[in-house]
């Protein structure tokens, strides 16, 4: 299946227009996002890490009657798995709709972990073969992107070195406001 | 030579002190304004000592050489203003009015004095010889033991500073900054301390011949430190983040060829822009770091959807070989070792016919940079590491307990 025929341009624009519209934590944090994305569409999130099998996907967004639930796979590196969280969370963010049944032996896995509620809807993260797919896909990684550079932009913590005393910790800031100038420039 | 170092660090001096003044208006801060001037006075200094421009202003005016009295004001000139930058440093600006106030009321009646000696000793025609116009002139030799008095007390209060509040500032490029001023200030005092033993050598009838150009060569270095040290908290932070554009492209640029094996050659639908760009677009900042995060998620899903393929026999042999190396690198080759096997199992359409294994966990906590570092080595690994490649041929076990640090077979 080769990738469809989808306006890039007009894909990223909308992108950038999400983006703007959403209010990314600073600095950023999954949880808190999570949290703000809840309070907009009024229902509660839950992130859920489980051992997913190849060849299936490494995502899921399930809708049930009064839940979101995102899956995500437990066996990889954490930038990974926050990725993964955050293509599934652009799914809600972007409204996506999914019409996919969810198989037999998932739902059987999943089970437990969705308190007894029926499943409505699941969009899966495998590939980017449809335009659902593709935006989700370009905003979390705008959305990291984003958050990695107001991070960088900002001052690093300062090592702390213990001062012998008051007067020193402050002549020690006298010099660094002196020789530092404030920084104007974002990397 | 000594023309092309004081023009060096005149020039240096003048762009120090340009780029403070433009903080010096932002901030309105009477400290960053101290800075500005002592550098400002240093370029002054070294202007008027580049020599050609010393003889021709020392002969702008009739039997006065011009060119060495404007010298000594601007040191003595410079010397107060760097004594009044640090007054500001280790006092409030209200406790340091007054000692500020004296101190400028110190320099005028110092200037005063130091031009009425001179003009009164009438100096001969400047040459290079600091002291031997000084032998029986009292007042020249006066005015020679004023600038070096003054010189050496700036330069002994920078050091001693310098060195203290390097050890207790937390900021490492403050730090840095007033360990190389300190090393100037040394060095400019080591030259004053020497220039003051000839002064009273010569007094004494004394001429030892010295090496003048090392001489000046000293001073110079001492001054381009003590620039050098001052400016470097503000021009730091930019070289330091040029650097690291610059690793983290070359590492960019490392993680092509495994990109291209196993997820632009294997799995094109993990790819979620093929670029086009220019490379001088792709090295834009910005640009820079969504390729860099693109490219470590698109390996991370191709590195999980090659999970099937992988051959846990040779990922095992893998664990083993490298078991003495540390844990970024080891963990590095044993996903370079599965990345390789499960192409191989791949291209022969052939599952290793167990259950799917997991992966190599990477000793990694979030970090983009960390990725990305780690992910260059598992290139370098899967292109051409003995270890790896080791690994994947099928010795008996014998041979992998024998490849331990120190055997002979032990590859490279």
């Amino acid at each position: 299946m080769g990738q469809p025929q989808v306006n890039r341009d007009g894909l990223k624009r909308r992108c950038r227009k999400r983006l703007r519209e959403l209010e990314l934590p600073d600095p950023f944090d999954l949880d808190r996002f999570c949290a703000s994305l809840s309070e907009r569409t009024g229902r509660p999130i839950r992130l859920l890490a489980l051992e997913l099998s190849p060849p299936g996907p490494c995502g899921m967004w399930l809708c049930t009657a009064t839940t979101d639930y995102v899956i995500y796979q437990s066996a990889t590196d954490p930038l990974h798995q926050e990725h993964i969280v955050l293509h599934e969370l652009s799914h809600i963010a972007c409204a996506h709709s999914a019409t996919s049944v969810l198989r037999a032996d998932t739902a059987e896995r999943l089970l437990p972990h969705l308190d007894g509620d029926m499943v409505h809807s699941v969009l899966s993260r495998s590939h980017y073969t449809q335009e659902q797919e593709l935006e989700a896909e370009l905003m979390a990684s705008l959305i990291l992107h984003r958050a990695r550079k107001d991070s960088r932009a900002k001052a690093k913590p300062d090592r702390r070195v213990p001062l012998s005393a008051e007067d020193d910790a402050r002549i020690a800031a006298r010099i660094e406001r002196s020789l530092q100038t404030p920084v104007r420039y974002r990397p | 030579m000594t023309t092309a170092l004081y023009s060096l660090c005149a020039a240096g001096a003048w762009v120090a002190a340009g780029y403070k003044l433009s903080a010096t208006r932002r901030l309105r801060d009477p400290t960053v304004t101290a800075v500005c001037v002592t550098l400002a006075l240093m370029g002054m200094v070294l202007t008027a000592s580049i020599p050609p421009l010393r003889v021709w202003l020392d002969h702008q005016l009739a039997s006065v050489n011009f060119g060495v009295l404007l010298t000594l004001v601007c040191v003595v000139a410079f010397s107060t203003s760097a004594q009044v930058m640090l007054l500001l440093w280790t006092r409030t600006a209200e406790d340091a009015r007054g000692a500020v106030r004296n101190r400028l009321i110190a320099l005028a009646g110092v200037v005063v004095l130091m031009t009425a000696l001179f003009l009164a000793a009438h100096p001969g025609p400047h040459d290079h010889s600091f002291s031997r116009g000084s032998a029986g002139n009292l007042g020249y030799a006066a005015c020679l033991l004023i600038y070096l008095a003054a010189l050496g007390i700036a330069m002994l209060a920078i050091a001693r500073l310098g060195w203290r509040y390097a050890r207790l500032t937390d900021r490492p490029l403050v730090a840095h900054g007033l360990r190389l001023a300190a090393a100037g200030s040394t060095l400019v005092l080591a030259y004053c301390v020497y220039r003051l033993g000839t002064l009273v050598g010569a007094w004494f009838g004394r001429d030892t011949a010295y090496p003048e150009t090392l001489l000046r060569l000293i001073a110079g270095s001492g001054a381009l430190l003590i620039m050098l040290g001052l400016t470097l908290p503000s021009w730091g932070p930019r070289f330091v983040h040029g650097i690291d554009h610059l690793r983290r492209y070359a590492r960019y640029r490392r993680l092509r060829s495994l990109w291209q094996s196993i997820v632009a050659g294997r799995h094109p639908e993990l790819v979620l822009e093929h670029s086009t760009a220019r490379a001088l677009r792709r090295f834009a900042p910005g640009e820079l770091h969504f390729r860099v995060y693109r490219r470590i998620i698109e390996l991370s899903d191709a590195r999980l959807a090659l999970r099937p393929y992988i051959d846990p026999d040779a990922r095992e042999r893998a664990r083993l070989l490298t078991r003495h190396l540390d844990e970024q690198e080891r963990s590095a080759i044993v996903a370079a070792t599965e990345l390789r096997s499960a192409v191989r199992a791949e291209q022969s359409a052939a599952p290793a016919g167990h259950e799917s294994p997991g992966t190599e966990p990477a000793p990694l906590d979030g970090d983009v940079a960390s990725a990305l570092a780690w992910w260059a080595r598992v290139a370098r690994a899967y292109a051409r590491s003995e270890w790896v490649a080791e690994a994947l041929a099928a010795p008996t076990d014998a041979d992998v307990y024998a490849a331990t640090p120190g055997s002979p077979r032990r590859p490279g």
